[in-house]
């Protein structure tokens, strides 16, 4: 316990590993990054051309858009789950004390293959054979297809999205209700607290930090999604439902842009490691706090 | 506060049983929201899954039908007639594969972790669930070029390296939340007892963590099945994952539905399982160990 | 067997918010059962995990005989801890906890499975915890577990026996036949042996050396005898005994030492040479012992102080009576038959001799 480097053994087979599959790989993209790459080989290495990849970036519309459509999709997608899974905590967690089969069936949707997922969008939305997109049609909520129509298929997305996710808040939220100490509504019961004033004074500061790292997951996740969108609508029609994910995929495997896609990569990376960073303190906390 | 008459009325007996029955009543309907919201969740999954029992024509009717014979035909078509059962392998060796790697690697990284002071551990971690948070994109790019060059592509080493890029950081961070419950006591104990750090991480605190252990293999088989883009880029036709394979079936115009469900259902079976075995590590698994589940 | 040597040994935690030990020296003598006495906090337990090994020391050099162990690994130090916080193997039965120090590889050629069987029954015998051995920790209660983890230090023979707190959580009864137990085995195998204490009594019944601690800090090191007769400092002297000593302030007038202002001393030729030196103008601070305080007639000329009875406290054949003196309090220990009364006036007499005379403000022991 004494000698340093007796430690190093311990670590050393998974930092070989890190350091091969996601370090090298990293640094690689990187250094791509300042390259452009004229005619694409996996052998080419790419003419250096300094931060050219950068300065496009700064005037592509695209990426502007790409961006926009991570946000258009977030901020609805994350209020949505956050009150439909707060609700559904609220109402479940009753009936989970006494089953605790029902925190799997529940997750069904979250942890199911994304590309199932995104099946079952497709599938449900359909306007000809659908359940949900016959109804729609039925309704003249929509014409035509849902996801063919630059309008309706981000909300389409949104709504898959949400059908996945909202379980996995509500669980998260529902342990911890089921965690919540018994203290605290015993003095709100003594000042003669109502439920609703006991709800805001107790329940949701207690419940606070479960929230945080829940949402913040579903931030980051934002910026990964692709599996969904990938079955679902390709990124279309047009650019409607390009996230940053998407979009740089359309550069780098669909272009096969190394130069440029590895720039939107690099992009992406930054974006991620601020938000882990808030993730990362929001764990720490909980920790401590346990 | 105040303190008002009414407190300190004594509840009649009446009374008393009124408040008891409404207070079950709302027991009882909140259950039964429960029951209703599960079905509703579980009801699009089951309706994608009727789908692979039902025949084109069952399947195209714009009325939806409820009642029907259930076949097999596309279960056989996809499967055995066009071999896609090989793809369901190629998950599996993928998957179990890159899980072993990660556990075998990252168990004791995780133990040292907890255990010893490692310079930066914080950054460390820090970064560990930076690259655990970011998309496969990221990556996929560069594995690409750099597997190419190494000509594995097309092999299963390929997709199974790439899987070790999300599994390896949530196999550390996950198993050192686990290591981090027991008490260093033990540790100590066993030291003391004559067994060496590494026989002490052995007989002493691994036999504590088994669960855990089977825990993070379980959700990271889970992730491993589920993954999408180094399934579709990093492969060739022999050795893709089912779930990489999924999207491709599905067409502009002429999509055999039936047949398509029929693999989705399939692929989807052992997740469903795999939920249901992991109950009890759910919560700890989803959210990082931060909430103990 | 082993001579244990500690060298200036300090330690931190929390990146030095706690400082558990400030440059401890101690020397544990071969065979000898070693006490470690102070409050709860005061650096016991560290003191025994840096022997162990199992927590690295921030300065300072450990020896064993005369080798130096310092940077050895726990199992290279040939030492057995009972911990405190028991420390058993949740998932292992009571037999297995028991059998696992010497199942360990290291040993894997010294015992065979008989004699292990053998060892772990003949230990658990020794212990009255034989009917258990089949259960497992969770199904014990807290005193059962203290012993096996007692039973796990004992099943071995090493050269140094750790025990830290080892009986504090059994029942009063049993404590005091484990006392005797690991006194008599202790003896038996001549096994250097450090034993933790927060109960004085314990220390001074069990020990042939032992060590005050407080704050990270050694107080007194001595025989149980020495120790009680000679406390080193006003906080062994506050410490040991009970109940503990009577510390009365008082003032200093050439060669006599005044009591509450009523009551002349005179103080005896070599402490007042020691007053001289530590340059002591008024202030002194002595101490009697509860037993060595007689009681006598109020009026008599022998009565060097008087007082009320303010509580008589009943301990079988002895009683503790509580003196009031203006607002102090003094506590006496005697014979339950010669005990006067509530409220009764008493006089109080005690021997220069019988007298702990310490410094008010080293609170050091002046002879």
């Amino acid at each position: 316990m004494s000698s340093r480097r007796y430690i190093l053994w311990w670590v050393l087979p998974a930092a070989i590993l890190f350091l091969v599959i996601i370090l090298i790989p990293f640094i690689t993209a990187l250094t791509f990054s300042f390259r452009s790459f004229s005619f694409t080989s996996s052998l080419s290495t790419g003419q250096y051309i300094g931060v050219d990849n950068y300065r496009k970036l700064v005037f592509d519309n695209d990426f502007y858009n790409s961006f926009k459509v991570t946000f258009l999709y977030l901020v609805p997608a994350i209020l949505l789950q956050g009150i439909l899974g707060l609700g559904m905590a609220l109402l479940i967690s009753g009936a989970v004390r006494r089953a605790r089969i029902l925190i799997p069936i529940m997750l069904l949707p979250t942890l199911l293959t994304p590309v199932v997922i995104g099946l079952i969008g497709v599938l449900t939305l359909n306007p000809d054979f659908g359940v949900i997109g016959q109804l729609l049609k039925k309704w003249g909520l929509v014409q035509g297809s849902v996801l063919g129509n630059a309008s309706t298929a981000l909300p389409a997305i949104i709504a898959v999205d949400t059908y996945q996710w909202t379980p996995f808040i509500a669980v998260i939220l529902t342990a911890g209700l089921l965690a919540l100490p018994k203290e605290p509504y015993e003095a709100a019961q003594v000042d003669g607290a109502n439920p609703i004033q006991t709800f805001f004074r107790v329940t949701m500061p207690l419940l606070w930090p479960y929230f945080v790292v829940a949402l913040l997951i579903r931030v980051i996740d934002a910026f990964r999604i692709f599996d969904i969108i990938w079955v679902m609508t390709r990124g279309g029609p047009g650019t409607a439902t390009e996230t940053v994910a998407v979009y740089a995929y359309r550069h780098t495997f669909r272009y096969w842009d190394f130069g440029y896609g590895s720039a939107l990569i690099m992009v992406i990376f930054v974006f991620i490691s601020i938000l882990v960073e808030y993730l990362y303190k929001a764990l720490q906390r909980w920790q401590a706090a346990q | 506060m105040s303190v008002n008459a009414q407190t300190f009325a004594p509840i009649s007996s009446g009374r008393k049983a009124a408040i008891l029955r409404s207070r079950r009543l709302v027991t009882w309907l909140s259950y039964l929201l429960t029951a209703l919201l599960v079905a509703l969740f579980l009801f699009p999954w089951l309706w994608v899954l009727s789908l692979g029992f039902k025949t084109r024509a069952e399947i195209m009717s714009p009325n939806i039908v409820w009642f029907w014979t259930p076949t097999l035909n596309n279960y056989i078509e996809v499967l055995i007639n066009k071999g896609y059962w090989r793809l369901i392998i190629n998950s599996l060796i993928v998957a179990v594969s890159a899980v072993a790697l990660c556990i075998i690697i990252g168990v004791p990284t995780a133990y040292a972790f907890s255990r010893f002071p490692i310079p930066g551990k914080e950054s460390w971690f820090y970064m560990i669930l930076t690259f655990r948070m970011a998309p496969a994109v990221v990556l996929a790019l560069p594995l690409y070029v750099l597997f190419a060059r190494a000509k594995l592509l097309g092999t299963f080493g390929a997709p199974i390296l790439a899987h070790c890029t999300f599994t390896l950081p949530f196999v550390i961070w996950l198993m050192r939340s686990f290591f981090d419950d027991i008490p260093k006591e033990i540790d100590a104990a066993a030291m003391t007892d004559g067994y060496s750090r590494w026989e002490t991480f052995l007989y002493a605190v691994l036999p504590l963590v088994k669960s855990g252990i089977v825990a993070v293999a379980l959700f990271s088989i889970i992730f491993s099945w589920n993954e999408f883009l180094y399934g579709l880029i990093l492969t060739s036709d022999a050795t893709r994952p089912v779930a990489s394979q999924i999207p491709s079936l599905i067409r502009p115009h002429g999509t055999l539905w039936g047949e398509v469900c029929a693999l989705a259902t399939t692929a989807s079976l052992p997740v469903a399982f795999l939920i249901f075995a992991l109950q009890r590590q759910l919560v700890r698994g989803l959210s990082f160990g931060a909430i103990k589940g | 067997m082993a001579k244990i040597t500690l060298q200036n040994v300090s330690k931190q935690y929390k990146g030095g918010e706690i400082q558990a030990l400030k440059q401890i020296n101690l020397e544990i003598e071969d065979g000898k059962f070693f006490c470690l006495l102070g409050p709860a906090g005061a650096g016991k337990t560290t003191t025994i995990k840096l022997i162990a090994g199992v927590e690295p020391l921030d300065s300072g050099k450990i020896f064993m005989d005369d080798q130096e162990i310092t940077d050895l690994l726990p199992n290279q130090r040939d030492v057995a801890v009972a911990f405190e916080t028991y420390a058993l193997y949740p998932q292992r039965t009571v037999r297995e906890n028991l059998a696992f120090p010497l199942r360990a590889p290291l040993r894997k050629k010294e015992w065979s499975e008989q004699q292990i069987q053998a060892r772990v029954e003949e230990v658990a015998k020794l212990l009255g915890i034989d009917d258990l051995l089949d259960r497992l920790p969770r199904q014990l209660s807290g005193g059962q577990r203290q012993r096996v983890a007692l039973g796990r230090a004992l099943v071995r023979k090493p050269k140094a026996y750790l025990f830290d707190e080892p009986i504090a959580h059994l029942d009063a009864k049993l404590r005091h036949r484990m006392r005797g137990e690991l006194r008599r085995i202790q003896l038996e195998l001549g096994i250097t042996t450090v034993y933790t204490t927060p109960d004085q009594l314990e220390a001074l019944s069990l020990a042939d050396q032992m060590a005050i601690l407080n704050e990270g800090k050694i107080e007194q090191i001595g025989t149980p005898s020495e120790i009680y007769q000679h406390p080193a400092n006003l906080f062994v002297a506050r410490f040991v005994g009970d109940p503990p000593m009577n510390i009365l302030r008082s003032e200093v007038q050439g060669e006599e030492a005044y009591l509450f202002g009523q009551t002349k001393l005179h103080l005896p030729d070599h402490i007042r040479s020691k007053l001289a030196a530590a340059d002591i103008q008024r202030d002194l601070m002595i101490g009697v012992r509860p037993r060595d305080i007689k009681l006598v007639a109020p009026s008599s000329e022998q009565a060097l102080l008087r007082g009320q009875v303010k509580y008589v406290q009943v301990l079988g054949e002895t009683s503790i009576l509580t003196i009031v003196m203006d607002s102090h309090e003094v506590r006496i220990k005697m014979n339950t038959q010669d005990a006067p009364n509530r409220g009764e006036a008493v006089g109080l007499n005690f021997a220069v001799q019988d007298c702990h005379f310490f410094d008010p403000r080293t609170e050091l022991r002046l002879d």
